[in-house]
């Protein structure tokens, strides 16, 4: 995956964020890379948890919107408005909030 | 340690909107009492707006402790495609209550429980007049408001206050 280099009020930038993670859902990549994706479906509702470090400079707000906009772009409207929790962090962030990802399955696990 | 140091590594939980929406009544009832009405109106408005939002969570299932930005673009999505005439996703209006007091009612709708008609005509009534009254940019505009508008607006936030239980109950 080539690095994209994002810098504040990048919308380019951004824009191929969101083409980057619009694949990403779409095809997932079978290589242990980022950006991570974790769906969970607690009921009949989705939650999306990105890990992605090229984000970094945007706010969270900014990374759930681009989240939801490939989300949708990806699966459609009607998997989109299933989700109700659209979560983006970097490798830090998510560090600290205690995820982790298995390397073999690339699945989420309890810190 | 400052305050908002102290307060903005604190994550915006729905618990948190509700503490905070207690809060801000009080302090809006105080500002009007005392004859400030817009500033009393400033802060019933976000009253309003974290009332509904807490409500809209909590009727969905979500966990009280549950960070509120990551909830935030979903229930966005959510309620362009309820309401496509309304609202786009790209022009978000995170602190619009017209909008998320619509997205509640419906969410409620869609899931068969639907407000008792004599408490959706209050609902619409009280979250109507809050939405013409009150908007964040109102805090750059000298004041205005009067004695009736913050009495309208108290009694308007005191409904959904009081009503908040039936509103975010499943």
């Amino acid at each position: 995956m080539s690095l994209i280099k994002l810098r504040h009020n990048d919308q380019q930038a951004q824009n191929r964020l969101e083409q980057r993670l619009t694949e990403e859902f779409a095809h997932p990549s079978p290589e242990y890379a980022q950006p991570f994706i974790n769906i969970e479906q607690p009921g009949n509702r989705f939650h999306l948890l990105v890990i992605w470090d090229d984000w970094e400079p945007l706010s969270q707000q900014d990374r759930s919107v681009l989240i939801m906009n490939s989300y949708r772009q990806a699966e459609g409207e009607d998997a989109a408005s299933r989700v109700s929790v659209a979560m983006g962090l970097t490798q830090r962030e998510a560090d600290r909030l205690g995820f982790a990802f298995d390397p073999i399955s690339a699945a989420p696990i309890a810190a | 340690m400052t305050l908002r140091e102290l307060n903005e590594n604190t994550p915006e939980a729905i618990l948190e909107f509700q503490a905070a929406a207690e809060d801000r009544y009080w302090e809006a009832f105080a500002l009007m009492t005392e004859g400030y009405h817009s500033a009393g109106i400033y802060l019933a408005g976000y009253v309003a707006e974290m009332l509904l939002k807490s409500a809209y969570f909590a009727f969905s299932g979500q966990s009280l402790t549950a960070e509120v930005w990551p909830m935030l673009a979903p229930a966005w999505n959510r309620g362009c495609i309820y309401f496509p005439t309304s609202f786009s996703t790209s022009a978000r209006e995170y602190h619009n209550l017209d909008f998320w007091a619509r997205l509640l009612r419906e969410e409620r709708r869609r899931n068969g429980v639907a407000l008792p008609w004599y408490t959706d005509n209050a609902y619409l009534g009280h979250t109507r007049l809050l939405h013409l009254t009150w908007w964040v940019e109102m805090r750059y505009r000298h004041a205005q408001a009067t004695a009736q508008d913050a009495e309208e607006a108290l009694e308007a936030i005191s409904w959904l206050r009081s009503y908040y239980h039936v509103l975010a109950a499943p």
